[in-house]
């Protein structure tokens, strides 16, 4: 009998080693049931600024997705958290008028605003800015037209690598004497260690569609 | 049927103490057929020395009597079996069953393996045998399964795969290691089921509805992975496996020792731990970046036997890392418009690496099981189970985050832990009246918790059930009827906006199984089964909202889902006869509410582009389908082989074919089987023939690209056994796509993407060892 316990204890003790000796890793569940609240660590961009100066007047078109893909449906800008009009999605432009777009992405979903386009500007190698897809000339005078209107828009900032590659950060657009109305994408491609100025490689971080009106 | 290893299960019921002396010992045996189990009756037994010859009853019973301690050989004839002599050792009054294989088999060494006998299934089974897993060693899972005819496998690019049986898979297969049933993250149909194959020494899958013993989900079928009986005789075995691939450069390897203790006896213990590790994978013309695969699995398990009570240990760890090709991670739809369009993937250049960078999939599970069985009589035992197992899964996106401080965490994108403890309690009784039966109640708890970005949300479930089935068996016939009832409490707990929602959803039904086999003559064999089976619906069907990145598109769960119920009837006929062999099998389920994902063709904005919707719905629906294995041995050494399977899934409601369900299949082996050499046993030569029709059956416009066409495989097996004195040497080569095709399937998800494997040479070897035996 007492061998019998002795032989017992053995097997309880090895199984009992083996059974903790494997991984020391945290494998508790949190005690709450309920998840961390919405805005937690993970990186969203949540919202898309345009401004557009003529000189004079600024003017600023929005997209918001404020949890990102999925979840609470995106919407056009002004209004903050009012639900997609399909007027704000027209950017109003004049004819024969010269404008400075300058492009924001943020991060609203934190407590803190996290402003994205600064570290999209530190990382200029790796992102770049479109416009319907298309390939703009090469640098200096880097540019696109859109086809519909003639709007011409021409990059005014580089990623700074050599040779420098446009980036799209800032740039001016330029409309001619013919009115229209044409669709317009602004996607913002990152391309780590494969941007070569052209739209193709590399993941959408990006992309919003609006038109833009020319009368 | 194919089996080639006789298997004798032995009870031993450990009432009477050994004692040399004595001469009056009594041996009670039951002759049953290898294949299913059923009793042959009046087979003749042969004691030889001393000679005793007698008859077994109607129920295929005998009973010497009188009989000393020592070792004995005993020669069982049946007409239609192969006259097989069974050796054993008699130091107690015992019971024993002897397994006649039939006559087409070859003769082969006798195990002892079981010391009770598990009950025969009166549905569909079939079995990867040691020669099919010789065949597939290093493979997943799924790919491992294709070998069975009516298995397919749903993938998601090269690396996953998730096993596929009578059209369905996912939540509704099951899939259990040694007996516990693997608690995943099978949602997702990028995720692969978290087991190592190299963990099983048997494979064996149950096609249709065997809702009563494991559960009433496993709607499609079950997978059983056992790693095989401890040993019982002082010894040190084990085992060697290592295999290479050509396509990926990869290799895995398995280790395994087992052994019973000398000097503290009745312990008996295994260790087994295998590794494994691809690089980029190769279509016909262009490498796949990022393609690679890192796995490292370790098991071991103790057993310890004290008079009438076993104590058992089993411990598993799964650890996997896949890269998931780099160009078919999410996408908006104008980018997945662009992928199409392309010939070529995008990173198609890339070379040859092991480098597994973003986007990948970090995997673990582990699993403890601790069960009891005692022995309540003679003719009784009752078993006591209990299961813990701890799920990880963090799938990491391709690229960090852009904010510096938070990229250097590198953390997972996404992060589920589940965990899961499990509890059984199980009576089983041996033939009491010809009846042979298994009662049990079963219970769970399980919790989710997700880390980072939702998708599916925290949940802790808690289940129970309680079942019944019993046999009864005659000479020509054997029916089995079960019943089985649970119970499932949902809790969830996830926030819409700002509110913090925690809704509770419970669900609760009957299921059923009624099974038949009859076999009027050794010849025919026929297995019919009628089951009803229903499912809950899971957390993602109910609540899950977001973008599912490994995917690519966003789903949205439906909460006002009910259960899912089934009605199935399969069955199947085995005919053999002199030179021929064909196995049949057809089947059909009736489903209401039968779950289903559906894109509904109006994508949906977000500030990355446009990404298609998948919504959540339910219908009526019917999968009915068949398949069909016929051999023909022309001659002792040329054997051919057609199989063949068929599915068909419909929406009944909406009058709609149901999506992704596979492709009619044929199949066509030639084997070559020249004479054993003295040192060279069990050589083949397999060359074989794989046609994939079309699938034409599909909803015009929903899917983002039209069905692949057909193709059609090359493929070649080959290899033997290498006898040198004792120690054998078990050797396959095999060429996968061996014309190196460029074809797509339609079940892999990576289709839109890129095209199909390559060619693929794989060489294998195994070798089986024995370190110490006392004998």
């Amino acid at each position: 009998m007492k061998k019998t316990i002795k032989q017992l204890a053995f097997v309880a003790l090895t199984s009992g080693l083996l059974a903790v000796s494997c991984k020391k890793d945290e494998k508790t569940n949190p005690p709450s049931p309920a998840p961390p609240p919405p805005a937690n660590e993970e990186e969203l961009i949540t919202t898309f600024k345009l401004y557009l100066s003529d000189g004079n007047d600024t003017t600023v078109y929005m997209f918001k997705d404020p949890d990102g893909e999925g979840g609470i449906p995106a919407f056009y800008g002004p209004g903050t958290t009012t639900a997609s009009t399909q007027s704000d999605s027209v950017i109003v432009l004049k004819p024969n008028t010269s404008y400075t777009a300058t492009l924001l992405f943020l991060d609203e979903s934190k407590t803190v605003t996290d402003t994205i386009s600064h570290e999209i500007e530190e990382e200029a190698d790796e992102h770049m800015v479109f416009f319907n897809q298309s390939n703009p000339s090469a640098l200096p005078n880097a540019s696109v037209t859109i086809s519909g209107t003639n709007l011409g828009i021409t990059y005014l900032d580089n990623d700074g690598s050599t040779p420098p590659l446009p980036l799209g950060l800032i740039s001016q657009w330029q409309t001619g004497n013919v009115t229209g109305k044409a669709p317009l994408t602004i996607a913002l491609k990152h391309q780590p260690g494969s941007k070569n100025g052209t739209y193709a490689p590399g993941d959408t971080d990006i992309s919003v569609l609006f038109k833009v009106l020319i009368n | 049927m194919f089996k080639k290893l006789a298997l004798v299960y032995i009870l031993i019921h450990a009432f009477y103490l050994f004692n040399a002396q004595n001469c009056n010992l009594r041996l009670e045996g039951i002759v049953r057929d290898e294949d299913n189990s059923e009793s042959l009756a009046f087979s003749i037994v042969k004691l030889l020395s001393p000679e005793k010859i007698l008859q077994c009853n109607q129920h295929g019973h005998f009973t010497i009597e009188n009989l000393c301690a020592g070792n004995y050989k005993l020669l069982v004839q049946h007409l239609g079996c192969r006259d097989t002599v069974f050796e054993f050792v008699l130091k107690k009054s015992r019971q024993m069953v002897f397994k006649l294989p039939h006559s087409q088999n070859e003769l082969q060494s006798i195990d002892i393996i079981t010391k009770h006998e598990e009950l025969k299934f009166t549905q569909s089974a079939q079995e990867l045998d040691t020669k099919m897993m010789d065949k597939s060693r290093g493979l997943s899972l799924g790919d491992q399964l294709k070998q069975l005819n009516g298995v397919s496998t749903f993938n998601t690019g090269p690396s996953i795969s998730k096993p596929m049986i009578n059209g369905m898979q996912g939540y509704r297969i099951l899939i259990l290691n040694n007996g516990i049933r693997l608690e995943g993250q099978q949602w997702g149909s990028d995720h692969a089921p978290e087991i190592d194959p190299f963990i099983a020494n048997k494979i064996s899958l149950i096609r249709g509805a065997s809702s009563v013993r494991y559960g009433s989900d496993a709607i499609g079928g079950i997978v059983l992975i056992d790693s095989g009986e401890l040993p019982d005789t002082a010894s040190v075995t084990g085992e060697f496996n290592l295999s290479g691939f050509s396509n990926g450069k990869g290799g895995a390897g398995s280790l395994q020792l087992q052994g019973y203790f000398d000097n503290v006896k009745n312990l008996s213990w295994r260790v087994q731990g295998s590794m494994k590790k691809t690089g980029n994978l190769k279509t016909p013309e262009y490498y796949l970046k990022n393609t690679g695969l890192e796995e490292f699995n370790f098991s071991y398990a103790l057993e310890y036997h004290i008079r009438q009570v076993g104590f058992k240990v089993f411990y598993s760890q799964f650890n996997s890392r896949i890269g998931i090709f780099s160009n078919a991670h999410v996408g908006n739809l104008t980018d997945l418009q662009a992928a199409f369009n392309r010939n070529k993937p995008l990173d198609s250049l890339a070379g040859f690496s092991y480098s597994i960078d973003r986007p990948y999939q970090n995997i673990e599970h582990e699993m403890l099981k601790i069960s009891s069985d005692i022995h309540t009589g003679q003719r009784s035992r009752v078993f006591l189970n209990y299961a813990l197992q701890y799920n990880i899964r963090e799938e990491y996106d391709k690229h960090r985050p852009k904010n510096d401080s938070i990229a250097a965490l590198n953390l997972p994108e996404a992060e589920y832990r589940l965990n899961t403890n499990a509890a059984e309690l199980i009576w089983e009784h041996d033939y009491i009246r010809g009846l042979r039966g298994k009662f049990g109640v079963q219970a769970q708890v399980q919790e989710n918790r997700y880390f980072q970005r939702f998708f599916i949300p925290n949940y802790n479930a808690y289940t129970w059930g309680i079942f019944g089935i019993e046999r009864w068996m005659l000479s020509h016939f054997e029916f089995e009827a079960g019943a089985r009832y649970d119970y499932k409490h949902l809790q969830s707990f996830f926030y819409e906006g700002n509110q913090l929602l925690e809704p509770i959803r419970t669900f609760d039904y009957g299921s059923f199984n009624l099974g038949g086999i009859y076999k009027p003559h050794s010849g025919i064999r026929i297995n019919l089964n009628i089951s009803s089976g229903w499912r809950a619906p899971s957390v993602n069907e109910l609540y899950s909202n977001g973008l599912h990145h490994g995917v690519g598109a966003i789903e949205r769960g439906n909460k006002n889902l009910l259960t899912e119920k089934s009605l199935s009837a399969i069955s199947t006929i085995q005919y053999s006869r002199k030179k021929i062999d064909v196995e049949l099998s057809a089947y059909t389920y009736t489903f209401k509410n039968f779950i289903y994902y559906q894109p509904t063709g109006k994508p949906e904005l977000t500030i990355r582009g446009a990404f298609p919707v998948f919504n959540y719905l339910q219908n009526n629906a019917n999968i009915s389908g068949g398949d069909a294995t016929m051999l023909y041995n022309v001659t002792h050494w040329l054997q051919l082989k057609l199989t063949g399977m068929v599915v068909r899934g419909r929406n009944t409601d909406l009058k709609q074919d149901l999506l992704y369900m596979p492709a009619d299949r044929l199949q066509f082996f030639v084997q070559f089987k020249p004479k054993d050499r003295k040192t060279v046993k069990d050589i083949y030569l397999e060359p074989n023939l794989l046609y994939v029709a079309k699938q034409t059956r599909v909803q015009p416009n929903v899917d983002y690209a039209e069905p692949p066409e057909a193709y059609l495989l090359f493929g070649l097996n080959a290899g033997s056994t290498f006898v040198w004195h004792k120690q054998v040497l078990i050797v396959n080569f095999a060429i996968v796509n061996a014309a190196n095709t460029i074809y797509r399937d339609y079940l892999d998800r990576f289709r839109y993407y890129n095209d199909a494997l390559g060619v693929n040479y794989t060489l294998r070897i195994r070798i089986p060892f024995t370190l110490y035996d006392k004998k």
